[in-house]
């Protein structure tokens, strides 16, 4: 049986908050770690990427959409960061090998994750993004057994 | 001299024969519609197995139409990167055999470096005048934006880039909130003609920030929030939604002609260039065409544009590049390598 998922939402009122949010996340993830982040388009998958990468000191990051995939090997631990929206089957996951971008000497990001779902690891750390009247809300999940990944973290929105 | 340009490193797989750096003899891509007709309708896309199953023939068909065989080439150039890893291994592959069989020599090229000489690029038999450097290139397309400064032919250095999204990749993702088709440029750049371009305020990224950077992810974010606050009424006439749709293609593709224009002029200003040069897929936007122009004109810059053809992805390109900068892009066959984040 899987592991019950801790969940803990965060508001954020700007883009640099989402920002940094990112990168306090990317303090606590060693490597070996998958971040899925689902989200419609604007709602912040991006600009959190950003932020995880510059905490590594391997950022700016930006969009992977056309190309699907951007390494980041300059920063503390290497990042792929993937986006499949351009996915509209999810056999072309498979033709993507995407296996190959999860390794435990890296960190993984996935923008559309949900494009191509049974690829990614139970103990993924999951952010849902939704755009609000206040601005944007970050729902973060994880297994039971990674609670130390999200604890303290709503100090710093 | 006379190479043959492979390109693997995106959705097509592509080869082309160009005789010193401008003369194009052949230009094929796995999409053209002859392709299709010779060897049965398989499109690369973006999966690795496709491009290998496509390269030999797409090769050997650069070199029929260019009426040349393998003893007639001087070298082979090949994109090495920036591309998915999967990809741009089969181009290499590929490169590497034909260099190792015909002990030729093999070019190593950046695929943003190819953009550029794009405008290098002309049909048989004499090709074009290259563009005078120095001169500004602004690569525009689904992956990058960049603006360049082309000291020579070897010698560039990026002085901006988009801090978020591509414009081209704005463009796909309105179309798709539009519902229109993939790939949206050229579906918003046709319906934006029958609409008012000052409709809408969309904003424009990185006005003030004092550099020659762009930002086009808040203007997507803009016209979601548009579309959320003002739903395209389903019960409206095909007419009125049509309007309405037009409407907001023409206030969108305005703002990222107006950031586009206005880093890049600026930028050539104040770095006294009298030469713009567009490359890239978006460069075959009709209005980033024609305000460019009109603008620069007005600021007595020349404007320099590669033929639709060769501002998408394409191995001509890739070629030439090889040709001008030479040396700095040979490479023993063996030690050919896939580079997926070739820096410039």
């Amino acid at each position: 049986m899987r592991d019950p998922l801790i969940t803990q939402n965060l508001s954020v009122a700007t883009a640099e908050a989402t920002r940094k949010i990112g990168a306090q996340l990317a303090k606590r993830c060693a490597a070996g770690s998958v971040i899925l982040l689902s989200g419609p388009l604007g709602s912040g998958k991006t600009t959190f990427v950003d932020g995880f990468a510059r905490g590594l000191g391997a950022g700016p990051a930006t969009s992977p959409t056309f190309v699907i995939a951007h390494s980041y090997p300059s920063g503390r631990i290497p990042i792929w960061h993937l986006d499949l929206y351009r996915l509209e089957d999810p056999a072309q996951g498979e033709e993507l090998d995407l296996e190959q971008y999860v390794s435990t000497d890296a960190v993984t990001l996935v923008e559309w994750p949900e494009r191509v779902a049974h690829v990614w690891p139970a103990a993924s750390v999951t952010i849902i993004f939704s755009i609000t009247p206040q601005g944007r809300m970050l729902s973060l999940s994880v297994p039971a057994a990674m609670q130390h990944v999200l604890e303290g973290l709503a100090l710093v929105g | 001299m006379r190479l043959l340009g492979i390109e693997t490193s995106c959705d097509d797989t592509a080869a082309a024969v160009v005789t010193d750096g401008c003369i194009v003899e052949s230009s094929v891509l796995a999409s053209q519609d002859e392709f299709h007709r010779a060897y049965g309708g398989i499109v690369p896309e973006i999966a690795s197995r496709k491009h290998a199953e496509m390269i030999n023939a797409v090769i050997e068909l650069a070199l029929q139409k260019a009426g040349r065989s393998f003893a007639d080439l001087d070298g082979v150039a090949v994109t090495c990167g920036p591309g998915l890893p999967g990809s741009l291994v089969v181009g290499v592959a590929a490169a590497q055999a034909l260099c190792t069989a015909l002990r030729l020599p093999a070019y190593a090229v950046n695929h943003l470096h190819g953009h550029i000489f794009a405008n290098y690029l002309g049909p048989a038999p004499k090709g074009v005048e290259p563009p005078p450097a120095p001169f500004l290139c602004l690569i525009v397309s689904g992956g990058h934006t960049d603006l360049v400064l082309v000291e020579t032919a070897q010698a560039q250095q990026v002085i901006g880039r988009t801090v978020d999204d591509a414009a081209g990749e704005a463009y796909d993702k309105v179309a798709r909130l539009l519902g229109l088709g993939f790939p949206g440029g050229p579906v918003l750049d046709s319906l934006a003609q029958h609409g008012n371009p000052a409709a809408l305020a969309f904003p424009r990224g990185l006005t003030r920030d004092g550099t020659y950077n762009f930002s086009f992810s808040g203007l997507k974010t803009a016209v979601r929030y548009h579309l959320d606050a003002h739903p395209l009424d389903p019960q409206l006439s095909a007419e009125s939604l049509h309007a309405r749709k037009a409407d907001i293609a023409a206030s969108f593709q305005q703002a990222v002609v107006d950031s586009l224009c206005d880093k890049t002029l600026k930028a050539a200003r104040d770095l006294g260039q009298t030469t713009v040069a567009l490359a890239g897929g978006v460069a075959a936007n009709s209005a980033l065409r024609s305000q460019l122009t009109l603008r620069a004109q007005a600021l007595g810059i020349d404007v320099r544009m590669p033929p639709l053809e060769y501002c998408t992805d394409n191995a001509a390109m890739i070629a030439s590049a090889a040709f001008y900068l030479g040396e700095q892009a040979r490479v023993r066959p063996a030690a050919l390598r896939i580079d997926p984040n070739f820096a410039w």
